[in-house]
């Protein structure tokens, strides 16, 4: 007996409490493992892609990494959803990703572009991918562009044929887009200097 | 790339064990401990000289941060020199040494192996994947071009057509992101860098050195269930700022904590700059920080209170008020619920609260975010209550832990964002941050009951003795 009157239990014994906690990090582990097989398969892709644009167009596709929508539940069931609607729907994010990689050589260090289709996906992935080169939305912006609805409406909407306009007010560039696709449109190339 | 990475991550490290040497000395602290800590604590260090040279006018590069490990290593080195002589033998409080060693057995090699084993895959995927999520490129990754050798500067932060990457958060990540090679602006496309992995690897190893005085599978089951956890795992490929908050917040509270419960005078310089830098890494750090402090400031015994509040006070003056002047001279930018928190938005916003709430079962017990991570929590929490404070350590750390948690469902129902929204894009990354001191919780109250069994010489055989022969 304890001193305090209370039943001696061997130092050896497994209590209850011990069983439960076993179980418990036992499904934590099983769970937390089988998260991450999907990574490893991912892992292995990314170790075949063939260069660093192949591997950031699938990190940035939310449906083929499992690594994107990490910590956001309804958006990864809307993602699972999607996928078994259409399998061949394009994510909005990784063509984001790629093309300003893609195109990234053609924009002068330091430069602006206009981004004749204002979105604040394509405005920040631009802002980081092109940097120190800007990519804007209106030639003089007084309030904060915070969010996408600040965006659009501090947007000039100029089109990017409009090269008259986009040369008088310093832009080197402007990206716009047919569809889903998007395309730059650099202001002086192709023409006679 | 992978290499000049690795380099970024000795960097810090470096920079972190010599601010330990000179706050309190590493054999003071214990080398274990010191090691453990040096990634997080590099993150403040290198932050608190970084930003004064930059406003200086010295870009940040990996030059420069060798530069301030050269100013940090002699000052360190004047200080030890100048430490009472004899300086006490390596001895660390009681509850914080190890067990007497006894042969690894083949499943506690097996554990090892497989959280190096994640960890090292983690740290792969971060080296193969260039930035791409979208708070990293917006916010963190921007400002570390900015801020280094072929960035445009603060200016940019002044911009309005900037203001949805939050000028007025924090720099202490994005300060640590621009010695990466994948945010200098001049560097061909690559990985996203090793900084967040390591962080992880970090506070895996803090939170074992923590758990080791119960025991070396009370230690490899912290670490391993912390490397294993999905979100933090994500986190760390993704280079986002949250992980290394709750990686500075462990050892925060950890140390603090030893100084608290065990008069560990060694724990306390280091635990006061780590309570500091949580300010200057996230906003939610402000919250942390504050709760960390007030609660340590309640917990001392009367006669330290005035000690710990000078270390409190002198820490902030250094690492949080350089920031602090900075940051009114920046724009508010985009909403944020932190700082724009006053008390009349926080009353309004209550009735959302319930809302917020009640996403937390579907967020909190994803299995493909946290496994069954809070289930543990909750049994931890609830075997602790039952223990009627004899955990004294893990009790303490439980009301750290919880101390911060209603200063962030006000944050959060303050901000003008649907509760579904911000369901959605805070709740899991929010819980995050007390992931790893929840885990040292946990799995210390699942030691006492002798989960991991009662390794001779640890406290879980002492526990048992004590539940066989009842109390001394």
């Amino acid at each position: 007996m304890r001193r305090d009157g209370e039943p001696a239990v061997s130092w050896r014994t497994v209590t209850p409490a011990a069983v439960a906690f076993r179980i418990a990090i036992g499904a934590c582990c099983a769970l937390s493992l089988a998260a991450l097989l999907p990574r490893l398969a991912y892992l292995m892709r990314l170790a075949v892609a063939p260069d660093a644009r192949a591997r950031g167009a699938l990190a940035a596709d939310e449906r083929l990494s499992p690594l994107a929508a990490a910590g956001q539940v309804r958006w990864r069931r809307e993602l699972a959803e999607r996928a078994l609607k259409d399998r061949t729907e394009s994510s909005g994010l990784a063509l984001a990703w790629t093309f300003f990689v893609e195109e990234g050589s053609r924009v002068p260090a330091g430069s602006r572009v206009l981004l004749a289709r204002p979105n604040d996906a394509l405005y920040q992935f631009g802002n980081f991918l092109w940097f120190p080169a800007r990519l804007e939305v209106a030639p003089d912006v007084a309030v904060p562009l915070a969010d996408g609805d600040d965006l659009r409406r501090a947007a000039v909407r100029r089109p990017c044929a409009d090269r008259e306009w986009l040369r008088a007010n310093g832009y080197a560039g402007c990206v716009d887009a047919v569809g889903a696709r998007l395309r730059l449109h650099v202001v002086d190339e192709g023409e006679a200097p | 790339m992978t290499a000049a990475s690795l380099f970024a991550v000795v960097l810090i490290g470096l920079q972190g064990l010599a601010a330990i040497e000179l706050l309190v000395g590493m054999r003071r602290l214990g080398w274990t401990r010191a090691c453990a800590a040096a990634l997080p604590i590099g993150l403040v260090a290198h932050a608190t000289l970084a930003l004064p040279l930059y406003l200086a006018g010295l870009p940040v590069s990996q030059g420069s941060a060798v530069l301030q490990l050269v100013l940090l290593g002699v000052a360190a080195r004047i200080a030890a020199r100048r430490r009472p002589a004899p300086i006490p033998p390596a001895r660390e409080p009681r509850e914080q040494r190890a067990p007497r060693t006894h042969p690894w057995r083949a499943g506690e090699r097996l554990a090892a192996g497989l959280i190096v084993l994640v960890l090292v895959a983690l740290a792969v995927t971060a080296a193969l994947e260039p930035p791409v999520e979208w708070d990293l490129l917006a916010i963190w990754g921007l400002k570390a071009k900015a801020l280094g050798v072929s960035g445009t500067g603060l200016e940019l932060l002044r911009a309005p057509a900037f203001a949805y990457a939050h000028p007025d958060y924090p720099l202490a990540w994005p300060l640590a992101l621009a010695l990466e090679p994948a945010f200098n602006a001049r560097a061909p496309l690559g990985g996203g860098g090793l900084l967040g992995a390591a962080m992880l690897a970090a506070t895996a190893g803090f939170a074992a050195v923590m758990l080791r005085r119960w025991g070396r599978r009370a230690a490899l089951a912290g670490a391993g269930l912390l490397a294993l956890l999905p979100l933090a795992g994500a986190q760390a490929v993704r280079g986002q700022a949250d992980l290394p908050l709750a990686a500075l917040f462990l050892v925060a509270a950890g140390l603090l904590c030893a100084w608290t419960e065990e008069r560990d005078d060694a724990a306390l310089a280091v635990g006061v700059v780590a309570t500091a830098g949580l300010a200057i890494l996230k906003q939610e750090g402000m919250a942390l920080a504050a709760a960390l402090a007030a609660l340590s400031l309640i917990r001392a015994p009367a006669g330290t209170r005035l000690r710990l509040a000078g270390a409190l006070g002198a820490a902030f003056l250094a690492v949080v008020l350089p920031w602090l002047f900075l940051r009114s001279t920046l724009p508010a930018g985009a909403a944020n619920s932190f700082t724009d928190m006053t008390p009349s938005r926080a009353l309004s916003g209550l009735a959302r609260l319930p809302e917020i709430l009640a996403a937390l079962p579907l967020y909190l017990g994803a299995p493909a975010d946290w496994g069954a991570f809070w289930l543990l929590v909750g049994l931890a929490l609830a075997g602790l209550a039952a223990g009627r404070g004899r955990l004294r350590q893990e009790t303490w750390l439980a009301i750290v832990l919880l101390g911060p948690v209603p200063l962030y469902l006000l944050a959060l129902s303050a901000t003008a964002w649907e509760p579904e929204r911000i369901a959605e894009v805070t709740l899991s990354r929010l819980a995050l941050h007390f992931a790893p001191l929840a885990t040292v919780i946990a799995v210390g109250v699942a030691a006492r009951c002798g989960t991991f069994g009662r390794e001779p010489g640890s406290l879980a055989a002492a526990a048992g003795r004590e539940l066989h022969e009842g109390p001394e």
